[in-house]
Parts: structure tokens; C-alpha cells; sequence
């Protein structure tokens, strides 16, 4: 026994359908996203799946929470605010627990798992504007300046 | 291509603050049709014309629906009901001004034309994605169409809810068209702006997207618009394109798991007492049992609706009024995490108990609830989201008040500097009637006198640009003067040195007149202190600028410095490599000669005695 769970192997088979699903419906996801081509919209599914199964297998919140960072920060230089980016990391993960419900109808666990991913990402996103706002607020308190952070 | 199985259902709801209705709809499958008519006009003259064109528009299109076309059909039986509600304006006094919005949809076989005047809106749902099929018909959108707003200042301009076409107003209307060709799955939603003018947009696509009967989803719909307040009357048709058949778990979920989440809605209290919901600073001012009812409840009402409606909505909207309610006065995110937190944990100790019971169901109501909590998180995010865009506004607001406040304090300096080292430009005092008088003199004379230079034309340009400065009431004329005096001067000592020497001369000249002028001592002390410091301020003024115009230069001088010191570097190390290879042929080569014929290098002092056996010749790669 290897003592990994089921549903990290279920995820890996099912990453190339997700992804073909995703870039499918792309549209539906975000605005920005639409307007990519297939090939550059899958990159960024690749991105986000890769990472997904790498919190499935590893278990490991901090590297997660490093991932989510740098999508938030990446999307904001776009121009896209982090509950916009929560929203769109949100929609490829119901994504894929649809796809996983589709493929496995008889074994909800691989579902689960990443809608459970999908809970803490939308967790760590929150966490982060939350800590934002902190940091403002305490630059408001300190006579609104453009210093460091406190 | 085979048509599709098209299902329509449409209602009507007054709304929560209105007495009449003054919408008006058509569902009549057998023809294809479908509309949504919102009148307006005072005293039920909305309703009147509602009706009015809601019975031409049928009328029209059952007589005419074999021989015209559905685009010129609807064109046709929208201009037809415009000119009939116009009429009855015309007729009678108290009519005058009615009018009526029109969002009509024909289907003919796959194809669904869609026709609209006015502020009623048609949507299709198709892969989960809503897309609105029309464009109001309202001033602020045209104006938002043309640019002369932004998109975001729609909603809260004084005329959104202006009408900039309806039917009506004229015999004849000007009707937007379009068509869309169905697919299996589509979902198309005609409906009043008191649907989506009081339900978010958020509900809309929610309950749009939930597995439900058109008549289901209608009902929702209009509830939706009810909860949000309900202001206008409420009309909506929800018509299915082909048949969706309801996948089986979301069949179980919506009956058993919702009967069996229902039946245990107390334990999910006791749990979240057990959990210390009570105690969560959301609650401090509440008693422990309302605290428990309020949140908790909710909470597990909000659940229970939304498995039985399929939807996320009511979650949405508990965890969103959750984090309105807490974040909008001040409180912070970690007590409302761990609120969270623990109405998931309850929500999790009643799964457990289930799964005693029955397994299956119990994963479905836990995949439902998983889901539930990634609503709430994604809710509260958007609030969350939006306090960081206010606290961020906020600070620039500050920041840009500081600097406002820093401008003002330093508003009395009049220039910046041009050159790293030269200060600002200051007022100064301008000169007084007196001094003035001296002054004028002073310039009169000196250019009057001989020019101790060369360059009479540059002593009299620099006495001129010094009684400029000296008269002027800000020093930045200085700078003017000076840059002037220099105009494209070479760096050379021809270009510079005669610019120095006649303002020497003029200096001299300068303050002699002063001197000369008839006055009072005051006064002449005066214009002589501001004649001296007139010329040491061009002086120091045209050395920046020196300084400023040998600066590139100046930084070639100093790349070339490095390079050189570069080169010199490599050159020594060179030379020390040379030296040592010298050293090295000269030993070898005196090793091979006799005895009597060696060199003396004085390297032999430091070895020892030679070997008696005499050395191998070395080969040429080691000579070399």
C-alpha cells in the first residue's frame, strides 16, 4: 500500500479531459479567458490542474497557498481583482468536479477531494485580501502614507 | 435537422410595493409566441396599454403567421401594436403619455426570433453561461453606448429608468431584432425590469442554471425578485429548448436529501452550539439561543433551499449578508473565518450521523454541502474584495489630500530646478518706487559707459539681463536670464571665457552707475545690494549650467577612465605573464648549454646542485 489516496490517481487520468473541457467552455469562465486562443487558455488550465494535483498528492497547504498567491498576483496585473480570480480558480475547479462526477458516478471521492481544493482556495484567496486590508488600514492609520509595509 | 421540444412557462407577480399590475405577458406555445409587455402612463393607463399592445401583438401574429417571415412578422405586429396603443393615447385625455415596453420571441423550429422596444430584456442560458440577448432601450444606455458615461455610473444615474424608445409614444416603433439558433439545452428567459432590477445578477444565473422545470425556475425568479425588495411588478417566461432529463443524484438530493437535511435541521443547531457559534463576536450582542437561531438556522435554511432547488443561491446570499453585516462595521476577518469554520464543522457532525443511516445519500448531501461552503467562501470574498477596493480608494483619497496640503505649503516656490544642484526659484521682494528709480538709472548709464571687453554686445546683453533680475520680483528670472546669457555657447575657453569677462565689465560698470545715480543712501544701498547680487546670481547660475552641459560628456570621460584602468590592468597582468614566461625559456635554455656557458640569472643561487645525470632535451610542446 502506498497510502495515497485514490482519488490523486483518479485526478491525474481525468487531467487531460478536464483540460479539453475547460478550454471548451472557456468562455463561460471568464471574459479575459475568451478572448485567448485554445492554446493559451490550456496553458493556463495546465497551470491551475498541475497545481491541484499537487495539493491532492502532497497534502501540502503552504505550496498551495504559494500557487494561489501568484495567480492572484499575476491576474492583478492584468487588471483583475482577487475575488475575480477567486471566482475564475472556483469555476475550473467546479469544472473538474463535474468532470470527475461524469467520469466516476459510482466513486464521489475524486469530486470531493477537489471541491474540497476548491474550498481551500477560495479560503486562502480571502485570507490574503483579508491581510490586505490589514495592511491598508494600518497605512491609513499611520496618516495614509505610500511608505513600506507595516 | 430535427426541431426541438420547446416548453414554455411565464408569470406575473404585482411586487411588493405596488397595488396594480401593469405588466403583461403571452405564453402560446402552439404559435411559438412569447412576450413581456411593462406598461406605464398614470392612472392604470400602463395597464391599459400593456394589455392593449399585448392583444394586437397576438392578434397580429395568429392572422399572419403563415404569410410573413417571423423577423417581418414580429417588425410588422410590434409597429401595429404601437400604432394602436398610440391611438388610444391620441383618443382620450387621460391616456395621453401611455406607453409600454415590448420583449417578444417567436420559435420557428430551431430558430428563435427575438424582438425588443424598450427597458424588458431577453437572456439564454446555454453551457451555464447567461448571455443577455437585448439592449435596453433607456437614455443612460445610449448614453454608456456612446461613451458619454461609464458603464458603472449606469445604475446610479438620475435616468436609468428613462424609456428612450417604447410603444406608444409614436404610430410607430423602432423594433431591434435578432435571432438565435437553439440548441438541446438552451434556456431562454423573457422578462420586465422588475426581474432583474431587484433579483442579482448573481440569483438570476443561478436559478437560470439550476436542473428545475420552466414553471420551477419561473417561480424562484420571481421569488428572487420579491426577496430583493420587489418595487416594481414582476414578470418573467422562462422557455426550454429541448429536454434536459435531470441527472439522478441531483433527483435525490432535491427529494430525499432535502427531506433528510430538513428532518435534521435541530441537530445542525445542536451541533453549532457545540461548536461555540454562540460565542462568535457576531454574535455578542445576541443571546445564546437567538444567536444560535439567527446564524445557525439561517444557515441550515439556506442549505436546505438550495438542495432543494439545486441551486447555490440562498447560501450566496447567507454568507454574503453574513459578511455585509460584520465587515461593514468594522469587524474583522477572522472572527467571521471562524464562524465559518464551525457552521461547516456542524454541517459536517450531521453528514456523519446520516452516513450511520444511509451512505449514499449521505455522500451526496456531503458533496452538497462541500460545495455550499466553497458559495459562502466565494461570497465573502466578493465583500471582502470590495472593502479592499473602498480602503484602497480611501488611501488615495488621503494621499492625494497630502499632497494637496504639501503643494500648498510649498506653493511659494515658483520654479523647480532644472540643474541636480541649483535651488528653486524664490519670490523676492520687488523693488521699491525708489530703488526702482535708482536702478533705472543705474542701467541707463552703464550702458552708456565704455565696455571694458571685447564684446560690447554681450556687456550690454549681460547689464540688460542683470537689471532684469535685479527688478524682478521672483528669482526664477535668473534662471531665464542666465540660460539667455549662455544661449548655445561652446565649452571651450572662446565660448565661455568672453561670457565671464563681460560680466565682469558689466558688473564693474554696473555698480558704478549705482553709484553715480543722484539719491538717497538707502536707496542706493538698496539697488546696489540687488545690482551685486543680480550678477553673483547669474554667475553661479551660468556655472550650472556649465556643469550641466559637460555632464554627458563627463560621463564618458568617466566610462573611458574605467575602460582604461581596465586595459591597464589586463596589460600589467600580461606583462607579468611575459616575465614569467621569459624566466621560465631562459632557465631551460641554460640548463641545456655547458656548464661554462650558462647565464647568470640568479636563479641557479636558489636550486641546489644539479644532478649528475644529464637532463632529457624537452620537447617542443614544452618549449613552446
Amino acid at each position: 500500500m502506498s497510502g495515497v489516496p485514490s482519488y490523486v490517481a483518479a485526478f491525474e487520468a481525468l487531467r487531460p479531459a478536464i483540460g479539453a473541457r475547460l478550454v471548451e467552455l472557456r468562455g463561460s469562465l471568464d471574459h479575459a479567458i475568451a478572448r485567448t486562443t485554445p492554446e493559451e487558455a490550456r496553458v493556463l488550465f495546465d497551470g491551475v490542474l498541475h497545481a491541484v494535483a499537487t495539493l491532492l498528492a502532497t497534502g501540502d497547504h503552504d505550496l498551495h497557498r504559494g500557487f494561489v498567491h501568484s495567480f492572484v498576483a499575476v491576474r492583478a496585473t492584468e487588471g483583475v481583482g482577487p475575488d475575480h480570480a477567486q471566482r475564475l480558480l472556483v469555476a475550473i475547479l467546479d469544472v473538474a468536479a463535474a468532470e470527475a462526477r461524469a467520469k466516476h458516478p459510482d466513486d464521489p471521492t475524486a469530486a470531493l477531494a477537489i471541491t474540497h481544493a476548491a474550498r481551500l482556495t477560495a479560503r486562502i484567496i480571502n485570507d490574503t485580501i483579508a491581510d490586505e486590508i490589514g495592511r491598508r488600514q494600518a497605512q491609513l492609520a499611520g496618516g495614509g502614507g505610500t511608505g513600506a509595509r507595516r | 435537422m430535427s426541431n426541438l421540444v420547446v416548453q414554455g412557462y411565464g408569470d406575473s407577480h404585482v411586487g411588493a410595493v405596488r397595488d396594480t399590475n401593469e405588466d403583461a405577458l403571452i405564453v402560446d406555445p402552439k404559435w411559438g409566441l412569447y412576450a413581456v409587455l411593462d406598461g406605464m402612463g398614470g392612472a392604470s393607463a400602463g395597464d391599459i396599454a400593456a394589455t392593449k399592445a399585448r392583444d394586437v401583438v397576438h392578434e397580429y401574429v395568429r392572422a399572419r403567421r403563415s404569410t410573413l417571415a417571423p423577423r417581418q412578422l414580429l417588425d410588422a405586429a410590434i409597429n401595429a401594436a404601437s400604432a394602436a396603443v398610440h391611438g388610444e393615447a391620441q383618443r382620450r385625455r387621460d391616456r395621453r403619455g401611455m406607453g409600454t415596453t415590448v420583449v417578444a420571441c417567436l420559435i420557428d423550429g430551431r430558430r428563435a426570433t427575438i424582438a425588443h422596444v424598450g427597458d424588458s430584456r431577453a437572456y439564454l442560458l446555454r453551457d451555464g453561461r447567461l448571455h443577455r440577448l437585448t439592449n435596453d432601450h433607456t437614455i443612460v444606455a445610449e448614453l454608456v453606448a456612446r461613451g458619454a458615461i461609464a458603464a458603472d455610473e449606469a445604475d446610479r444615474h438620475a435616468y436609468k429608468n428613462v424609456l428612450s424608445r417604447n410603444l406608444g409614444a409614436k404610430a410607430t416603433a423602432a423594433v431591434d431584432l435578432n435571432e438565435v439558433e437553439l440548441q438541446a439545452g438552451d434556456r431562454l428567459l423573457l422578462c420586465s425590469d422588475g426581474l432583474y432590477g431587484y433579483a442579482a445578477s448573481q440569483a438570476l444565473h443561478q436559478l437560470m442554471g439550476a436542473p428545475d422545470q420552466a414553471a420551477d425556475v419561473v417561480r424562484d425568479l420571481i421569488d428572487a425578485a420579491l426577496r430583493g425588495g420587489g418595487g416594481d411588478n414582476v414578470t418573467a417566461i422562462v422557455i426550454d429548448a429541448g429536454t434536459q432529463a435531470m441527472p439522478r443524484a441531483t433527483a435525490i438530493l432535491r427529494t430525499s436529501g432535502a427531506g433528510a437535511w430538513w428532518a435534521r435541521r435541530d441537530r445542525v443547531l445542536h451541533a453549532a452550539r457545540a461548536h461555540g457559534i454562540h460565542r462568535s463576536p457576531l454574535c455578542a450582542v445576541l443571546p445564546p439561543d437567538d444567536a444560535i437561531a439567527l446564524v445557525a438556522g439561517n444557515f441550515a435554511d439556506a442549505i436546505y433551499h438550495d438542495l432543494e432547488k439545486s441551486a447555490s443561491v440562498n447560501v450566496w446570499t447567507f454568507a454574503e449578508n453574513l459578511a455585509v453585516g460584520w465587515l461593514g462595521q468594522g469587524g474583522a476577518w477572522a472572527p467571521l473565518r471562524e464562524l465559518l469554520d464551525g457552521l461547516g464543522r456542524a454541517a459536517d457532525a450531521v453528514v456523519a450521523e446520516l452516513r450511520g443511516e444511509d451512505v449514499g445519500l449521505a455522500g451526496l448531501i456531503e458533496a452538497a454541502l462541500a460545495r455550499a461552503m466553497v458559495t459562502a467562501e466565494t461570497a465573502v470574498g466578493g465583500v471582502l474584495a470590495q472593502q479592499l477596493r473602498t480602503v484602497e480608494a480611501e488611501l488615495v483619497r488621503h494621499a492625494a489630500e497630502r499632497a494637496k496640503r504639501d503643494a500648498e505649503i510649498t506653493s511659494r516656490f515658483t520654479d523647480q530646478p532644472t540643474v541636480p544642484f541649483m535651488r528653486a526659484a524664490q519670490p523676492t521682494d520687488a523693488p521699491g518706487p525708489e530703488v526702482q528709480h535708482v536702478l533705472d538709472g543705474a542701467r541707463r548709464r552703464a550702458l552708456g559707459r565704455p565696455a571694458a571687453t571685447n564684446d560690447r554686445e554681450l556687456f550690454m546683453r549681460a547689464i540688460e539681463h542683470a537689471h532684469r533680475v535685479a527688478t524682478a520680483a521672483t528669482d526664477a528670472d535668473a534662471t531665464v536670464a542666465a540660460r539667455e546669457l549662455f544661449d548655445v555657447r561652446a565649452l571651450d575657453e572662446a565660448g565661455v571665457t568672453p561670457l565671464y569677462d563681460a560680466l565682469d565689465a558689466a558688473r564693474a560698470a554696473h555698480v558704478d552707475a549705482v553709484r553715480a545715480v543722484p539719491g538717497g543712501v538707502g536707496g542706493k544701498l538698496a539697488a546696489l545690494r540687488r545690482a551685486a547680487g543680480a550678477y553673483q546670481r547669474l554667475s553661479s547660475t551660468i556655472a550650472a549650467l556649465v556643469v550641466e552641459s559637460v555632464a554627458p560628456t563627463a560621463e564618458q570621460l568617466r566610462e573611458a577612465a574605467a575602460a582604461t584602468a581596465a586595459l591597464r590592468a589586463q596589460v600589467t597582468k600580461n606583462e607579468r605573464k611575459v616575465a614569467s614566461l621569459e624566466r621560465k625559456f631562459a632557465t631551460i635554455i641554460d640548463d641545456d648549454l655547458p656548464a661554462g656557458m650558462r647565464f647568470d640569472l640568479g636563479l641557479d643561487r636558489k636550486r641546489a646542485e644539479p644532478p649528475p645525470v644529464p637532463r632529457r632535451r624537452p620537447s617542443k610542446e614544452t618549449l613552446r
